[in-house]
């Protein structure tokens, strides 16, 4: 056994890192080939006969250089009018200026049909359907990446299998036979689904696939539970996709979003048990989990459903930013500086792009710059933490312990690994969810390691692109805010781990040991799931006569 | 839509510079993995900071140096072996920085950047040395109780059969930092002043910038310069370059330091090595300094015979005395024979690196200078069956410190082509302790 382990490790840790690197450059020809051209939802026409496309679902009708609809007239104003969708219908509004619809004043948002004549300062716009509207477009299938993806599981598995041999955990074929059952009904069913892709899937499935590899070899007694958590993120994460579709009931649920959001992260600040460094964890007969991580989820969908659309009133930015604030108060009570970092990344996130002044933003920065460095000044046990930070090799057995160990390992393991559970780390505290990426780097190897940190890039990608064609403002926030968040933590945890950053204890999402951020991590891929599937046709008011 | 789109693009300057981010993490696993991973806490290649997986280091003739058995490193069971190789050999601890277990550590562990500390066999790469341990044994015995080293070469091949540094330890003894210097190999870290071995860098230039042979200086117990007196052992009278050599006339080699001036002086002594870092197998030697710029002439004079501020360093000397054996020709001294993997597959064997040091003319008369040096001031008696070409050097490093004894040269045979150099420390006249040193370890070759 021990000479047939030897000899299929060197042959499957080249294969791995090389099927890795191919499922790499497969995803970005996939992600290519998902690119929609380019469609026009409607047009305008004016009296002269010019024919103005309208390809977004929010226009702003104006002089101004951000305008979607320039109307390079003096008496128009810099925003004019609104020329949006809501609820899958055009409407109308007046913004700086005055606007009619067949020559009736709108001093509201109005419906519009196509066919209608607005006038803006004198000047007539006949709103048409698109002429090319009806094109369609299908969605190639990335069953050459899934299967990829299936070949390294089942390398993997078998890795930790003749690894560990009898003494391997019963649970670890279930968990990838799970895994792999899993990803593919949901690939099959996906594709019978109008407008279903499967592009984020591939980089989450990548890094659950390294986590549960990870789980399987330093600590197989949590296999169970870390699967079940999974399941239930699953769940939550169909659910939630389904229940994203109606952001107009979301908005007007926020407020008890918001109550119980921060009389969760309130009562565990005062109540909460210290686990691990940090007061942040909950007990609830018998199950402990991290509130804030569930918060964050809650976080995304109050900034998305308070400030989604564009005729907001401005309390409302307040509104946000004020929830915002008492969340901060309470994860810093906790003592969680990490997540702290990350809600306060997320809330600049929401707050730019709800029409912000960047001098607002700016100033919110420097104040949260100041609040940062008095808490240097009264709490020494965060000064310590960051006195270590780019010193990590001169406090090598004190307080750069973890960072120096981690560095260490992840220059054993080489661009290649030395295999699932061969490597030293394990022993260190928090190896298996702060330090996650040394055990990756060591034991699966570097290239592995820094596909791993691709994924969470791909992430960042793919909300841009989601974020530009939505449907609604809302999921553009929404997806927006969590993909910073996202990349913002997984960048606090690997960079911490190898002291480029200060180490702050946050868990790198779908790879770390952890139950609540796991499902957390499952909630906010909801909301790219449902940015990708809410596309509705746009009906017209009444029809054309 | 514009502006939503506008701000959108926060997204992608966040995914750049996290990018940017693991660019860094990158570029520095490329610029320091083998610093983080031959860590001493690395599990993979150390227990509780000792040691434990590294090949086998063996000598020119097989014997095992240290190796790794059941998972403990091992070195040879004989005590004299140890300690007369562990500056070569290195400790457990990595205090002998120069050693191989140390700077040759993450090639005896078997680590590469691609794989890793793993290895399908399980073990490190081995190292073969060119060094004859029972020399090195000898060399150490005839140090005995001082501090010093002894070098040995074969100037035709570069291979170093030879080092011996004293005071030394036994390495399989668990050790701690000292501050005695018994963890510094002398040899390529230790520097010293040169003494009169200097008077063959002085006599080299003059041979190549000057007609040598008519240079005719007078010598009264020394020499007076700037109304100082540079003091000589001898009343030699009005003396020539080759009677100077041979007498290591004070008198005679200053003034000609003075004759050729400090910038042509400075050269020569960079030509064959000075203010350089020489590097032997990629292991940095400390610098040989010969540094005249700010001197005056008394002071110039002085560095002319080895004295004032010059400094040479072991290997850099013994590879320049080499070059004299070897007609001119430097064959960079070596200690390691090859590189081979677990199953025996040569990763690197040594290979010849040559420098013209000087002319063969010039150094068949430095040959036949320091061969009559030897046979009429030392004798031939000395070293019995062999034709020993040498110079010997005492250097004064205080007023109240008894002088360093220094002997270098090399044996003109073409069955032993070898040279030499002995550094015994604060020992007296070079034509002492340090040239019985040699007719100790000569005698052994």
């Amino acid at each position: 056994m021990e000479g047939l382990y030897i000899y299929y490790l060197a042959i499957s840790r080249w294969l791995i890192p090389l099927l890795s690197v191919m499922l790499v450059f497969c995803w970005i020809k996939y992600y290519r080939d998902c690119k929609e051209p380019l469609k026009i939802l409607a047009g305008l026409t004016t009296s002269d006969g010019v024919n103005i496309p309208i390809t977004g679902k929010e226009n702003i009708i104006g002089r101004g250089k951000r305008a979607d609809i320039l109307i390079p007239l003096k008496s128009v104003k810099t925003k004019h009018a609104l020329l949006f969708v809501k609820g899958g219908r055009w409407h109308l509004a007046p913004v700086e200026g005055k606007v009619q619809i067949n020559l009736q004043t709108l001093s509201q948002p109005a419906p519009l049909d196509y066919g209608d004549k607005i006038t803006i300062s004198k000047q007539e716009l006949t709103f048409k359907r698109a002429v090319d509207s009806k094109h369609t477009f299908k969605i190639p299938g990335a069953w050459l990446c899934l299967l990829i993806l299936t070949v390294i599981q089942l390398l993997v598995l078998c890795q930790i299998l003749l690894r560990f041999g009898k003494e391997a955990h019963l649970f670890v074929a279930v968990a990838f036979a799970l895994l792999i059952a899993g990803e593919w009904l949901y690939y099959i069913i996906g594709r019978l689904i109008k407008r279903f892709a499967f592009i984020f899937e591939l980089p989450a499935l990548f890094l659950i696939t390294f986590g549960l590899a990870v789980n399987c070899c330093v600590y197989p007694d949590q296999l169970i539970k870390q699967t079940a958590c999974h399941l239930v993120g699953l769940l939550l994460y169909l659910i939630f996709t389904f229940v994203l579709r109606y952001p107009e009931f979301l908005e007007k649920c926020r407020y008890v979003f918001m109550a119980v959001t921060l009389a969760l992260l309130y009562y565990t600040a005062f109540f909460g048990s210290i686990l691990g460094g940090a007061q942040n964890w909950l007990t609830i007969s018998g199950f402990s989990f991290q509130p804030s991580e569930l918060c964050k989820v809650a976080f995304v969908v109050c900034g998305a459903s308070s400030l989604y659309s564009i005729i907001c009133r401005p309390k409302l930015k307040w509104e946000f930013f004020v929830f915002s604030v008492l969340c901060l108060g309470a994860l810093a009570i906790m003592y969680d500086f990490g997540a702290v970092a990350i809600f306060f990344v997320g809330m600049l996130m929401v707050l730019s792009l709800r029409l912000m002044h960047p001098g607002i933003i700016t100033a919110i920065t420097g104040a949260a710059a100041l609040g940062g460095m008095s808490l240097l000044l009264f709490f020494p046990h965060v000064t310590r933490r960051f006195s270590v930070w780019l010193h990590a090799w001169d406090f090598a057995d004190s307080t750069g312990y973890q960072q120096t160990r981690t560095m260490i390992a992840s220059a054993s393991g080489g661009l290649l690994g030395v295999g699932g559970g061969n490597g030293h780390l394990a022993p260190v505290s928090a190896s298996d969810s702060d330090l996650v990426f040394g055990i990756v780097s060591e034991e699966w190897g570097a290239i592995i390691a820094i596909t791993l940190a691709l994924c969470f890039a791909a992430l960042g990608m793919y909300a841009y692109r989601l974020a530009k064609n939505a449907d609604s403002a809302f999921y553009s926030i929404a997806v927006l805010s969590s993909a910073v968040m996202i990349i913002f933590q997984a960048g606090l945890n690997i960079f911490g781990s190898l002291d480029l950053l200060p180490l702050t204890g946050v868990t790198l999402i779908f790879v770390s040991r952890g139950g609540t951020s796991i499902i957390s991590a499952w909630l906010m891929l909801s909301l790219f799931k449902a940015a990708e599937i809410h596309k509705k046709e746009i009906s017209p008011w009444r029809y054309e006569e | 839509m514009k502006w939503l789109k506008h701000r959108s693009l926060i997204i992608i300057s966040v995914v750049v510079l996290f990018l940017a981010g693991i660019l860094l993490h990158s570029a520095r696993i490329a610029l320091y993995y083998e610093d983080w991973a031959t860590y001493p806490t690395n599990k993979h290649i150390f227990d509780q900071g000792l040691l434990v997986k590294a090949g086998e280091i063996t000598d020119s003739k097989g014997t095992f140096l240290a190796y790794t058995e059941n998972e403990t490193r091992k070195y040879n069971s004989n005590v004299d072996i140890r300690k007369a190789t562990v500056h070569t050999v290195g400790d457990l601890k990595g205090f002998v920085s120069t050693g191989m277990q140390s700077a040759y550590l993450s090639t005896l562990a078997g680590y590469d950047l691609v794989n890793g500390v793993f290895n399908i066999s399980g073990k490190g790469n081995n190292i073969a040395l060119t060094l004859d341990s029972s020399l090195c044994v000898s060399a150490t015995k005839a140090l005995g109780s001082r501090s010093g080293t002894v070098g040995i070469y074969n100037y035709k091949t570069g291979e170093i059969v030879c080092i011996a540094n004293t005071p030394t330890f036994d390495p399989i003894e668990v050790t701690a930092p000292r501050g005695d210097g018994v963890y510094v190999n002398r040899f390529l870290s230790g520097v010293y002043a040169p003494g009169s071995i200097f008077k063959l860098v002085t006599t080299l230039s003059a041979l190549e910038n000057t007609k040598a042979e008519e240079l005719c200086f007078s010598c009264n117990y020394g020499v007076d310069i700037m109304g100082e007196k540079l003091t000589c052992m001898g009343m030699h009278g009005d003396i020539k370059i080759e009677k100077a050599l041979v007498h290591s006339c004070n008198a005679f080699f200053a003034q000609t330091a003075l004759t050729l001036g400090r910038s042509t002086l400075t050269k020569t002594a960079e030509k064959v090595g000075f203010n350089k870092t020489l590097k032997m197998d990629g292991i940095e030697c400390a610098q040989s300094k010969y540094n005249v710029s700010e001197a005056n002439d008394i002071d110039f004079g002085w560095s002319g015979i080895g004295q004032q501020n010059d400094l040479v360093n072991p290997y850099q000397y013994l590879s320049f005395v080499g070059a004299i054996a070897n007609g001119g020709e430097g064959i960079s001294p070596f200690v390691i024979n090859k590189i081979t993997s677990p199953k025996g597959v040569t990763l690197k064997s040594s290979s010849k690196s040559k420098t013209t040091l000087m002319s063969e003319e010039n150094a068949q008369k430095l040959k036949t200078m320091m061969r009559s040096n030897v046979k009429e001031n030392y004798g031939d008696y000395r070293f019995p069956g062999l034709e020993v070409c040498g110079k010997t050097g005492t250097a004064e490093i205080g007023k109240n410190a008894t002088p360093h004894s220094l002997f270098v040269g090399f044996i003109d045979s073409e069955d032993k082509p070898y040279a030499f150099i002995v550094v015994v420390e604060n020992s007296g006249a070079g034509s002492g302790t340090a040239l019985s040193v040699a007719s100790k370890v000569l005698a052994a070759l």
